[in-house]
């Protein structure tokens, strides 16, 4: 079975958006907060 | 409620974090996941997907974290005391009991089903499979479980054994409590978790085509399995609920786990983006991870149509039939040590659950009978290990999947149903989003005010419905079970009904004590 281009975009495309969600969630939770 | 003493609280934030990830990432993420996706539409499957994590997966963690810390203001760990404060009504106690039976019957089987992975990873070490086939795996998973006998297994004794080393894991961790007990262990769980994660994804990535006379076996036809878009699938609503489904499931949302676990925070601490943090951890190992492992594999050793078959055939065929097989076989080197992780990894993945599954009894017997924690968790300890022995000695007569799918399945999206209306519309949606923002480190968009009120509630009543046509009242009437399971089944249900009664009587009688306390 070929791995399809769009395969390819689709499989690129979610990870990406799930590293860069978890790794912002996790930069905030690391990042000393200022509260008022 | 027990007034003495103060609560436990969470150490750490990351630790509460790991903590909620891990309850979140169980033994689905690696096994369901990369089915459902390859099943539903491959990469457009993500559409739907992605859309319900956003619409349906968020706004119900922060639910949940909302109505858990909101409960823990008033002492109360478990959702009966939880709605109880959220809805001021004799029933929202009872309504709350659903946290509990959940949780715990769960925990039961669950727990049983972990002690498998557990064994399998000792198995692998010791190199007790080696070179199997369809059929002599599967015999060996059978024997191993009671079911059947084999050479290596001539009694269920071994797996006895290592259920019980399990749940005396989950009961010494539970004992330890939340900072020393709970969040310890996903201190150490959940980065070994995802560093063995990341370890076999890497090692079947690089596999290739293991078979040169068969090329077109290969990992990157794993990936094209279950990436490789069907748009025409789009069109198909079973698709879409297949998608919230999935979503649902991965979260474990709808169970009271997330509940008791924010019940531990202080009144001002974040859940935003706690929550936030723990849906997209599980969602890293899912669709990273998740997505990068057991299928992919199977294609390259088993080729296109016998991984479908297997896809269809279940889960737990793929993870203790078809992977034993892979690390067993002469073409993967060194597969007793990588064995060794995927079966740990799995364990991890489940204790890190199961822990959280035994955590809403030992918050109500705690705050509501005044328990210390010693006794609530040998209390918890003799109930689940007297009903598990059922599912351990009629596992073959379908005891198991019987509580799997009115607990495991249909309950939680009553649950969830239950918890969204009383927390956006009877405890009130400006409430309600004040008490989730309050805290938080981030705020939420305020689009999502709407989704929590509207859509979510929408959504869930969608998916009860569709599958109470669908799949409840075939299960309910016995459809398509083998004439010899059906007193099982029925003993399933007894087994059921006996939990649910005994945690009405005892929210009764704590409530009937606490309110004489008070008058007192």
């Amino acid at each position: 079975m070929e791995f399809t281009l769009l395969g390819k975009i689709f499989m690129g495309i979610a990870w990406t958006i799930i590293i860069v969600l978890t790794g912002y969630s996790f930069y905030k939770v690391f990042k000393p907060q200022k509260k008022d | 409620m027990a007034q003495n003493g103060e609560r436990e609280q969470w150490g750490t934030k990351i630790g509460l974090i790991l903590a909620v990830a891990g309850n979140a990432v169980g033994l689905g993420n690696f096994l369901r996941f990369p089915v459902q996706a390859a099943q539903n539409g491959g990469g457009a499957f993500m559409i739907p997907y992605f859309i319900f994590f956003l619409l349906l997966g968020i706004p119900l963690m922060w639910i949940e974290w909302g109505i858990g810390r909101y409960g823990g203001k008033y002492r109360h760990g478990s959702t009966p005391g939880m709605f109880d404060v959220l809805w001021k009504n004799k029933l929202a106690k009872y309504f709350g009991a659903l946290g509990l039976f959940i949780s715990i019957t769960i925990l039961i089987y669950y727990t049983y089903i972990e002690s498998w992975t557990l064994g399998f990873s000792i198995f692998s070490l010791m190199g007790l499979y080696s070179n199997e086939t369809k059929d002599t795996m599967t015999s060996f998973l059978s024997s191993y479980q009671g079911i059947s006998t084999s050479e290596t297994f001539s009694s269920i004794l071994p797996a006895y054994g290592f259920m019980l080393i399990t749940f005396a894991l989950n009961f010494a961790i539970l004992y330890k409590g939340i900072s020393k007990g709970i969040e310890k262990l996903a201190k150490i769980a959940m980065p070994l978790l995802f560093l063995f994660g990341i370890i076999l994804a890497i090692r079947i990535f690089t596999i290739g085509a293991p078979d040169p006379a068969h090329p077109e076996n290969s990992v990157i036809g794993g990936f094209a399995f279950i990436w490789n878009p069907d748009f025409s699938a789009l069109g198909n609503p079973n698709i879409w609920l297949a998608a919230a489904g999935q979503i649902f499931f991965t979260l474990s949302v709808g169970m009271g786990t997330i509940h008791a676990y924010a019940s531990y925070l202080k009144p001002k601490d974040d859940i935003v983006l706690s929550g936030l943090a723990t849906s997209s951890t599980n969602e890293f190992v899912e669709v990273v991870l998740g997505g990068s492992i057991a299928i992919p594999v199977a294609v390259a050793f088993f080729g296109l149509d016998a991984t479908k078959e297997i896809a269809a055939s279940g889960s737990f065929n793929l993870g203790f039939v078809s992977m034993p097989i892979i690390f067993g076989s002469n073409a993967f080197p060194l597969g007793e040590v990588f064995g060794f992780m995927w079966f740990l990894l799995l364990f991890f993945a489940g204790i890190t659950s199961s822990v959280a599954m035994g955590q809403p009894v030992v918050a109500f017997l705690e705050d509501e009978f005044g328990m210390d924690r010693k006794k609530a968790v040998f209390t918890l300890a003799i109930a689940v290990l007297a009903a598990v022995q059922f599912v351990v000695f009629f596992l073959k007569f379908g005891f198991l999947d019987e509580m799997d799918y009115w607990a495991g399945t249909f309950g939680l999206v009553v649950f969830a149903l239950i918890e969204t209306v009383l927390f956006m519309w009877v405890f009130g949606a400006d409430k309600a989003w004040k008490e989730m923002n309050d805290g938080g480190d981030i705020k939420i968009p305020f689009f999502f005010y709407y989704v929590m009120k509207y859509f979510t509630p929408v959504v869930l009543a969608t998916l009860m419905i569709w599958w109470f046509i669908q799949s409840a009242i075939p299960t309910l009437l016995l459809h398509n079970v083998p004439q010899e399971n059906i007193p099982y089944i029925w003993g399933s249900r007894v087994l059921m009904v006996v939990i649910a009664v005994v945690l009405v009587l005892m929210i009764k009688k704590a409530w009937a004590n606490n309110h004489n306390n008070e008058v007192k």
